[in-house]
């Protein structure tokens, strides 16, 4: 038999550990649902509240810091709601914060959620009214899968008709596909491809080869770029380069003076006051000049005539046969 | 006059031993007389628990037996079922790819209906069959007509006692039964995911409200009221002879058992109401 005291004791421990058991799931409650700490209420118009409740939820910058103490509906489209807050965190929450509905996880429970607020912008009081946002509704959500899902459908369709299409050996996808022929040229453009590239490499190969080559001063363009000797030559041709271009220079402004003399002699040859223009333009001096010539012909004709009759002449036929046989002797 | 009283309250224990003449089944006739004799059970108590002498020692005395004896055994099944009870939640969760939400869910089911329901059937099957049986036991061995003789009020002593330390007990075995199942659901959700204490109780009363606990603790006085009643009426109306001190134990348990869910359903009802009434 237990004595009585020993008893009362264990009774008292038992009774004792399970007060303190209540106490501690009531603080832990009453911590969750800002029982027992100081706060302060604002409120918050919605047209649509989304099925939250009284008793849910208030976020702000993602930590849970009060409750909805009441839910009222106001007129056909406001409904208020009537925020409990913890009083610590009243400093934080601005005047120009924004309250909108919002969900603590893709299935998880309608909360009100504040964000937003300026610094400069002063604490919120008791009782004011916060701007209410449109967050993401779950019936805009459902709305825009809708939508989404519909283009998916005609996507899926079009892509079935592609399919059976380039199965068919329609369209350029579908030959190439399908057809033998396309897919022999393919492959012989595939051949003539790889061709190039080995062409190309062993071109890049020779080129840099040939580029070595020049680096290590090999043939002419090496020597000029790596043989410092050959830099007095080209200062040197240069320089007489330069020479040849002044003395071309030079040339070229005679060139036109000779051009503008020229020019001129020709406006006198135009000139049909001039002799020689006259000779050139003028129609009745170049009859007369003809009739002339013409006269010289006939005249130096008959020169002939009487030089033969001269030459056959006693008088100087001797003195003609001398001269042709000095002529005779000279060519000799 | 505690002869006059006792009988009263207490009809079958000398009325059915007569031959009754009423119709229809004996198991219809002996549920009537039974939610009679239950009713005139609880008058009485009410009427008895204010009035001296006050046995307060043997109130401390019953405490110690219901509450603290019942504790081993309430607060092991309590960590068990907390342990299954999480387990056989986690596929449903994990079906969904929301097993973060397993420590609120276990929260939500415990505090409001595991918790005050295994300490209440474990109550009923420890408590009552105990007091069914002693109660039965002294009737048989007229202990209780000895009592009454000797100027004791065996109602007063017996009856009373053990209702009001049921009563009182119950609350706190179920407070027991609450953490003891959260601890069990956290070592299972510790185990399965890593979750911290304090984060796993911070999630698991997230969802719990002051109602909630006012729902249990009301649920788990009306648990010890009616196992402490039912026992006492049972043990004090048993037959003549150990067959039916043994009848008074078993139908103890049973009817207390079954009063036990009637009372979560009648609590549930009340909640609601009283739910409706604050959220509307």
């Amino acid at each position: 038999m237990e004595q009585e005291s020993t008893k009362y004791t264990k009774l008292g421990i038992f009774v004792l550990i399970g007060i303190i058991f209540f106490i501690f799931i009531l603080a832990l409650i009453g911590r969750q649902n800002n029982v027992f700490e100081s706060t302060f209420r604002i409120y918050a118009r919605f047209s649509n509240i989304e099925g939250l409740q009284k008793g849910s939820n208030v976020w702000f910058s993602g930590v849970k810091i009060g409750v909805v103490k009441d839910v009222v509906i106001e007129s056909t489209d406001a409904v208020k709601l009537e925020l409990k807050l913890s009083d610590d965190l009243q400093r934080f929450i601005k005047k120009d914060a924004t309250a909108k509905i919002g969900s603590d996880g893709l299935l998880g429970n309608k909360i009100v959620v504040i964000s937003g607020g300026t610094e400069e912008a002063s604490p919120v009081a008791e009782g004011d009214m916060l701007e209410a946002s449109s967050g993401l509704n779950t019936d805009d959500l459902l709305a825009t899968f809708k939508i989404t899902n519909d283009n998916l459908a005609k996507i899926t369709d079009d892509v079935s008709v592609m399919l059976t299409d380039i199965r068919q050996g329609k369209g350029s996808v579908g030959s190439l596909i399908n057809d033998s022929l396309i897919y022999k040229d393919l492959k012989a453009s595939m051949n003539s491809a790889n061709l190039a590239t080995r062409n190309s490499a062993r071109i890049t190969q020779d080129l840099s080869k040939l580029v070595n080559g020049i680096n290590q001063g090999e043939g002419m363009v090496g020597a000029i770029l790596k043989d410092t000797s050959y830099e007095n030559r080209i200062d040197h041709t240069l320089v007489d380069i330069e020479k040849t271009a002044k003395e071309a220079a030079v040339t070229s402004q005679k060139l036109n003076e000779m051009s503008s003399e020229l020019k001129s002699l020709m406006a006198k040859l135009d000139d049909p006051d001039a002799t020689v223009g006259k000779l050139l333009t003028d129609s009745a001096f170049a009859q007369t000049l003809e009739e002339s010539m013409t006269n010289l012909k006939e005249s130096s004709s008959e020169l002939d005539k009487t030089l033969e009759a001269a030459q056959e002449s006693f008088l100087l036929r001797r003195r003609i046969f001398r001269r042709n046989k000095e002529d005779r002797g000279k060519d000799k | 006059m505690q002869n006059t009283s006792l009988s009263q309250a207490n009809p079958t224990s000398e009325d059915t031993s007569k031959p009754r003449k009423a119709r229809g089944p004996k198991w219809w006739i002996d549920f009537l007389v039974d939610l009679a004799g239950i009713y005139l059970f609880v008058v009485r108590f009410f009427k008895d628990l204010f009035r001296p002498p006050y046995e307060f020692k043997e109130v401390l005395n019953q405490c110690y037996i219901i509450g603290y004896k019942t504790l081993p055994l309430i607060a092991f099944t309590a960590y068990i079922g907390g342990i299954v009870f999480t387990r056989q939640s986690r596929p449903s969760l994990e079906s969904f790819g929301a097993v973060s939400w397993l420590p609120s869910l276990v929260g939500v089911g415990i505090i409001r209906s595991l918790g005050p329901l295994i300490a209440g059937l474990i109550g009923a099957g420890k408590i009552a069959s105990n007091i069914g049986a002693e109660l039965g036991s002294m009737k048989v061995t007229e202990q209780i007509d000895a009592m009454e003789v000797s100027g004791t009020n065996p109602f007063t002593f017996l009856v009373i006692t053990r209702v009001l330390a049921c009563s009182l007990m119950l609350p706190i075995l179920v407070i027991f039964t609450d953490i003891l199942a959260l601890l069990g659901g956290f070592t299972n959700v510790y185990f399965g995911e890593g979750v911290s204490f304090s984060l796993y109780f911070s999630q698991a009363f997230s969802t719990i409200e002051m109602e909630d606990i006012f729902a249990s603790t009301l649920k788990s006085v009306l648990f010890g009221f009616s196992i402490g009643i039912i026992g006492c009426y049972k043990g004090f109306t048993s037959k003549k002879g150990t067959v039916g001190v043994g009848k008074a134990a078993n139908s103890s348990v049973v009817m207390s058992m079954f009063m036990v869910f009637v009372i979560d359903l009648f609590t549930l009802q009340i909640m609601t109401f009283i739910r409706n009434i604050l959220y509307s």
